[in-house]
């Protein structure tokens, strides 16, 4: 599954969620749905390949521990309402143009840019 | 400036001052640079170490309780259960956030010492830097700056503060000590023995354009991304420049989709870490 395919559709012109957050592997739950690969390694040799759309279970959640995976992608399946999310995403645009300054140098612009079009967090 | 002193000739008293460099994280480096560190090699280190094999043990454990399994008390058994890359993750986050925390700096020294150390594993998972190397470069980047702590802290906090408006804190920090925070770290590294390019990754971590090795570039990308995801909020995070030629020796794009998720589990860690939700953060940033 793309990314783009778990973006909620808000409709209008306000900004999208991502449809999805990173969650630290012991906050994981099951029944969770995974929207990023999970990849686990031992050594040089993987040894676990979780798929995008897979539903967590207990026994994911101790492979995930097992394999020293610290962080998961999983679909946000209660996003928030358009108008709560298009505000968060005004202050995390507010707070970024505090961090780069009123002239942000050349190579900067493109990091916050890449910030600005990446969007907030709602991991909750 | 009166007040400038010559550091470096008092850097053993310094260093005797900091909490000793942990034995267990020298040996590891030692193992890394030779080979893949074997499973009985690790767990020979570890059982030296309390809190390290008590780390070891209950990550074992919690996997072993999702299974309904009763508790083990081998370390052995428990370093096979959890695997090479897991202990050795161990060792270096549990050693580096010990040494961490029996230092005496602010509080946003210590977020943000530990926000560049998961920054710059994260990235070294995306090229060929060891990601263990990479953490404790991370936690030891900005080492000169507990020196200055335990030097003359009101000094080196009125020279922090008048660096957030004119973006001078290196030059600041030399007309009071006569050494900047970099050049300090790295003396100290040396005196540590720890390898060359990790001394060199202290020493130029603000340079804008100076690649000395990948694990360099690593923790200077690392600086900048910490204080661009502002891991741990504060009005200190200013990003008014950062190391071009570093993003560009890794062959990184900012936009790429793997730097993108990048952002997402430095944030991820960071949260794990304890450094959420605190009442005067801004929104949680990806």
């Amino acid at each position: 599954m793309e990314t783009a395919s778990l973006e909620a559709d808000c409709g209008s012109d306000l900004p999208k969620p991502r449809g999805y957050c990173w969650l630290p592997t012991l906050k994981l739950e099951a029944g969770m749905v995974i929207a990023r690969p999970v990849v686990g390694a031992t050594g040089s040799r993987v040894t676990m390949h979780l798929a995008v759309g897979g539903r967590i279970t207990a026994n994911t959640i101790a492979q995930l521990a097992n394999k020293g995976v610290e962080c998961v992608a999983v679909v946000d399946e209660n996003p928030p309402e358009p108008e709560v999310y298009a505000d968060i995403v005004r202050r995390y645009e507010a707070r970024l143009h505090e961090i780069f300054g009123p002239e942000p140098s050349e190579s900067c612009r493109d990091l916050l840019e890449t910030l600005i079009e990446y969007g907030p967090c709602q991991c909750r | 400036m009166s007040m400038t002193r010559d550091i470096a000739t008092e850097l053993p008293k310094l260093a005797e001052a900091l909490p000793p460099f942990p034995a267990i994280v020298l040996q590891l480096l030692d193992l890394l640079r030779n080979e893949e560190s074997s499973l009985d090699t690790l767990v020979h280190m570890a059982r030296n170490d309390p809190v390290i094999s008590g780390k070891i043990l209950a990550s074992a454990n919690h996997i072993r309780r999702l299974r309904v399994q009763p508790d083990l008390s081998d370390s052995f058994a428990a370093a096979s259960l959890i695997g090479v890359n897991r202990i050795r993750s161990i060792v270096v986050t549990a050693g580096m956030n010990r040494f961490l925390a029996e230092g005496e700096g602010s509080s946003f020294f210590y977020g943000h010492s530990l926000a560049v150390a998961i920054a710059a594993q994260e990235l070294a998972a995306l090229c060929d830097v060891s990601p263990e190397k990479a953490y404790i470069a991370g936690i030891l980047h900005d080492i000169g700056q507990l020196c200055f702590h335990i030097i003359d802290e009101r000094a080196f906090e009125e020279a922090y503060r008048q660096a957030s408006l004119d973006n001078r804190l290196l030059e600041r920090e030399t007309e009071i000590f006569g050494l900047d925070h970099c050049r300090i770290g790295a003396e100290l590294a040396e005196y540590w023995n720890l390898p060359e390019e990790m001394l060199s990754s202290i020493l130029t971590h603000h340079e804008e354009d100076v690649v000395t090795s990948k694990l360099q570039a690593v923790v200077c990308l690392a600086e900048t991304l910490a204080r661009t995801l502002d891991m741990p909020p504060s009005p200190k995070n200013r990003v008014t420049k950062f190391n071009a030629l570093a993003l560009e020796t890794l062959s990184f794009e900012w936009r790429h989709p793997e730097m993108l998720d990048c952002f997402g589990r430095c944030r991820a860690r960071f949260r794990q870490a304890g450094y959420s939700d605190t009442s005067a953060s801004p929104p949680a940033f990806a």
